[in-house]
């Protein structure tokens, strides 16, 4: 027989009606021709009825539920990260751009008696001015310690910020003056984030116009600085400050 | 859905069981749709997929793998085998059983190449093998099937 013959014999022979020389003619040929001796292999194995309607119905059934639930997801996380990080950012922008009243005032009052130089009845006398400290609560060597290398105290009165009382000192290096308002007593309450931390103590800025500030508070002491230099000068000075106080 | 019976039915013969075949196949069309950027050309999906499929069932672990065991379906299809008359090989189911009584790299391959009808090349990217490799297994596996299904020597001849 030949490979023509091949599939008539095995239609005969799943009918049961292959003689037995034609069984043998046809198993013989199975077992020499690879290219028949395949084609029924495959044919055995593709007869075999398989059922695929439940698991394509469970497959369409998990990757319907994966593009629900990872699209959401990853959209979910990347939302709550995105809005926690904008509610940081916006809370830290609040915190360093707002300017308490306390502060506001300072910058007021450095603008109008330093910068613009409305007269005010000033102490220029460094014992007067350390006796004024001393009354207020400070030892009198603090009105000098508060100077930085190449600057010294020139003038000094007392004002009223925001309801409270502060020692206002004017120090000066001869082109640029920088005001220093202490108070002793209860501390100054500043909310929001630190610049720095120096001696201990936390270091705060703002802007108020064109007046700088930095200030820090310490046991029974707060303390303010201004400035109208740029850049983070004001910061430079309450760091000093800080460490001298 | 295109392509799941195709690969159900080489996923039967490789675990042996059903339910396990049917899993296998499942994450085989999950895994496929996670990556299906990784498909440039969809020419190529049937190969990708049985590609998929094949690691999967590797990553399953040869140990946790329901494995038909040679010995004792060898021995069940001896037991339902007529003695010297030649029809055993004619029939489809023996001719099945015959199949699963093979090493799984044969039967491997003979499911590839002649059921499926992959290319020995396709097969080798399937199996990630050379494709002389294949071509020799395929040759082994063939000679280890006839010797399984002729009827004189199949209890005698061992698989190469």
């Amino acid at each position: 027989m030949n490979c023509q013959d091949t599939a008539s014999f095995l239609a005969l022979h799943a009918a049961g009606r292959l003689t037995p020389a034609d069984s043998a003619a046809l198993t013989a040929h199975l077992d020499q021709c690879s290219l028949c001796a395949d084609a029924r292999l495959r044919d055995s194995i593709q007869a075999q009825e398989v059922d695929t309607a439940s698991l394509d119905r469970r497959i369409r059934e998990r990757i319907a539920s994966e593009r629900r639930s990872s699209f959401p997801a990853w959209l979910a996380a990347a939302a709550c990260v995105t809005m926690l990080l904008a509610g940081i950012g916006g809370y830290r922008f609040y915190m360093q751009s707002r300017v308490l009243p306390v502060c506001a005032a300072a910058a007021s009052d450095h603008r109008a008696e330093v910068t613009q130089h409305h007269p005010r009845k000033w102490l220029l006398d460094l014992v007067a001015i350390s006796t004024l400290a001393e009354r207020q609560g400070f030892s009198g060597s603090v009105v000098a310690r508060l100077a930085p290398p190449g600057y010294h105290l020139d003038r000094g009165k007392l004002c009223r910020l925001d309801g409270s009382v502060f020692l206002h000192l004017v120090y000066t290096d001869g082109a640029q003056e920088f005001s220093a308002f202490l108070r002793s007593g209860p501390a100054q309450d500043f909310p929001g984030y630190a610049r720095d931390t120096v001696n201990g103590r936390s270091l705060y800025s703002a802007g108020a116009g064109t007046q700088k500030l930095a200030y820090f508070r310490a046991d029974n002491l707060t303390a303010m600085f201004v400035t109208d230099a740029p850049g983070d000068a004001a910061l430079s000075l309450a760091r000093f400050g800080a460490g001298a106080l | 859905m295109q392509h799941t019976r195709s690969l159900l039915r080489v996923a039967l013969r490789l675990t042996s069981d059903a339910n396990a075949a049917e899993d296998l196949v499942q994450e085989t069309m999950l895994l496929a749709w996670r990556n299906f950027r990784q498909l440039r050309d969809p020419s190529f999906a049937r190969p990708w997929l049985f590609r998929i499929l094949f690691n999967a069932f590797y990553a399953q672990g040869r140990k946790q793998r329901a494995m038909p065991s040679a010995v004792s379906l060898s021995a069940g299809i001896e037991g339902h085998m007529e003695p010297a008359t030649g029809f055993s090989a004619l029939d489809a189911a023996e001719i099945s059983q015959a199949l699963d009584t093979l090493h799984e790299d044969h039967r491997t391959v003979l499911l590839l190449c002649v059921v499926e009808g992959f290319t020995a090349r396709e097969a080798a990217g399937i199996l990630d093998l050379p494709m002389g490799t294949v071509m020799s297994r395929l040759s082994r596996a063939r000679e280890a099937l006839r010797a399984r299904l002729a009827p004189s020597t199949a209890c005698a001849e061992k698989e190469v």
